[in-house]
């Protein structure tokens, strides 16, 4: 299989060459999705969280819709509702599909991506997609605003359309190819709009797109399926000796501050915090102080 | 010192491999990767706690490369818990016992400081190991004054003793927490314990973790 080409399951970054940026969002504190530049100070520290999407097939969704028609048309919130049995007979059909689209997902998973295949982007750290909103964004108001949603349904599907007239739909997608994202619901395309106060700028859905990102890679489907026994690159790892019952590990050390000589207000002086590595050598004495399971 | 990475990931997978790990004799059962749910609140915590201190993300020089790690990559170990990268301050002990470090600014200059002590300390312990030994390796031992340490050990069989002395000698460099992820200075390689190892990188094979500016090991 080459690598050349993007396959579903892969682990891929949305690049905007034109502003040398990456396209993500903290997906925790905020939802909003918007493009941080590599001059960014910060982009070495958040990129690998927040710019990093598992390409998904088209999942299905008819029994989500059922269930939110059904909330929607009783006026029930999702609590209320429990105790009816229609209800909970809803819910039940709503694990189905989404054990179904799992497997779906497990049979594709190494599908080449094509033109004209309507994906879903999930970002990996929040497991959240890429999806656009009802709300209009927050610099231009002829344009919606694209966030990251654990419950976007259908609003996730994007159509992966060529952005050169040198590719048409049904060719394969090689990795680095000038893509435009169309979201399905809409037809709007997805681009990078103006800055934001954080210094980013933000991706909004128009009609009018003029943006074309490049889909990279970040790491093959079948690295993550075998990952087993072999690292993969940003992966939490431990190193342990061999023949010690030891630990590398680091900790913030706050050393206590000197009396005062003046009552002063509250303030806290960050420069005291500072890591240092340490080594657990209290590793084996704590490990016997803990119950055994 | 040989060192083996182990998933540092809550999953059952990392749970079964710990589990595995455990029959091993040399090595401690990892308490750290064992199910939370059991223990009592306040060992809960502790443990917690311990995972969060020893945790590392191992990130590849590129921060966009998640693909497998061969053995030839080269890597930052970035801690979790205070996102500060393993990086080194060029300092070393010279021979009158003042500690030599060096910053970003003056890197330069305490690096040929550092050099030079370390030669002036090779060159004296190849004086005494090789005083009633052969004497025909002179060009080795010329070679080995001028080389830079790292490279010095490779130069020839009394050279790499000599290496080994100086290290006995407490000439190591201090290994710091810094929140630069760019830095040359943070860079490690990972080199495997048998040489005829390849590929990619296991999580269960015996390494060593190697500075790549310094070419000092981790200890």
């Amino acid at each position: 299989m080459s690598d050349d080409f993007l396959h579903i399951g892969d682990f891929i970054t949305v690049y905007d060459d034109v502003s040398d940026g990456y396209v993500g969002a903290h997906g925790i504190s905020s939802n909003q999705v918007a493009m941080r530049e590599v001059s960014d100070p910060l982009h070495p520290k958040l990129v690998a969280k927040e710019a990093v999407f598992v390409l998904l097939q088209q999942h299905n969704y008819a029994s989500y819709r059922q269930m939110r028609s059904f909330l929607e048309r009783e006026g029930l919130s999702a609590h209320a509702a429990l105790s009816d049995p229609r209800y909970r007979q809803l819910c039940d059909a709503v694990d189905s599909e989404r054990a179904h689209n799992r497997q779906e997902f497990n049979q594709t998973c190494g599908r080449e991506v094509r033109y004209g295949m309507i994906v879903q982007l999930q970002q990996e750290s929040s497991h959240k997609y890429l999806s656009v909103s009802r709300q209009p964004a927050e610099l231009n108001a002829d344009g919606r605003r694209v966030v990251l949603d654990a419950e976007a349904a259908e609003s996730a599907w994007v159509r992966i359309m060529p952005r050169l007239r040198v590719h048409s739909e049904g060719e394969k997608v090689h990795v680095g190819d000038p893509v435009t994202l169309e979201h399905v619901q809409t037809g709007l395309r997805l681009m990078v709009d103006q800055r934001l106060p954080d210094g980013r700028c933000e991706v909004i859905a128009t009609q009018q797109a003029l943006t074309g990102f490049k889909l990279n890679l970040f790491r093959l489907h079948d690295d993550d399926a075998s990952a087993h026994d072999t690292l993969l690159g940003s992966q939490p790892v431990r190193p342990v000796p061999k023949r010690k019952p030891l630990r590398l590990g680091m900790q913030v050390l706050t050393p206590a501050p000197p009396p005062p000589l003046h009552p002063s207000p509250h303030r806290c002086d960050s420069s005291t915090r500072r890591p240092r590595v340490i080594s657990a050598s209290t590793e084996s004495a704590s490990r016997r102080a803990l119950p055994r399971t | 010192m040989l060192l083996q990475l182990r998933l540092a990931t809550g999953t059952d997978r990392a749970r079964d491999l710990s589990r595995e790990l455990s029959r091993d004799l040399h090595s401690p059962p990892l308490a750290s990767l064992a199910p939370l749910a059991p223990l009592a609140p306040l060992a809960k915590l502790q443990t917690r706690r311990r995972v969060r201190l020893t945790r590392f993300l191992q990130v590849k020089a590129d921060l966009l490369d998640g693909s497998r790690c061969a053995w030839t990559d080269q890597v930052r170990l970035r801690h979790v818990g205070t996102d500060c990268v393993l990086s080194v301050v060029l300092s070393a002990r010279s021979a009158s016992g003042a500690v030599l470090s060096a910053g970003s600014s003056r890197e330069t200059s305490r690096r040929s400081r550092l050099t030079w002590d370390l030669a002036r300390q090779i060159s004296r312990d190849l004086d005494r190991s090789e005083s009633g030994g052969s004497a025909g390796d002179d060009s080795a031992r010329e070679e080995a004054r001028s080389a830079p340490p790292f490279l010095r050990r490779k130069t020839s069989r009394s050279a790499s003793r000599s290496t080994f002395l100086v290290e006995q000698d407490d000439e190591m460099v201090e290994v710091i927490p810094t929140s630069d992820l760019t830095s040359e200075l943070s860079l490690f390689e990972l080199v495997p314990q048998y040489q005829a190892t390849k590929g990619h990188v296991g999580l269960l094979q015996l390494m060593r973790i190697r500075h790549v500016v310094t070419g000092y090991w981790l200890h």
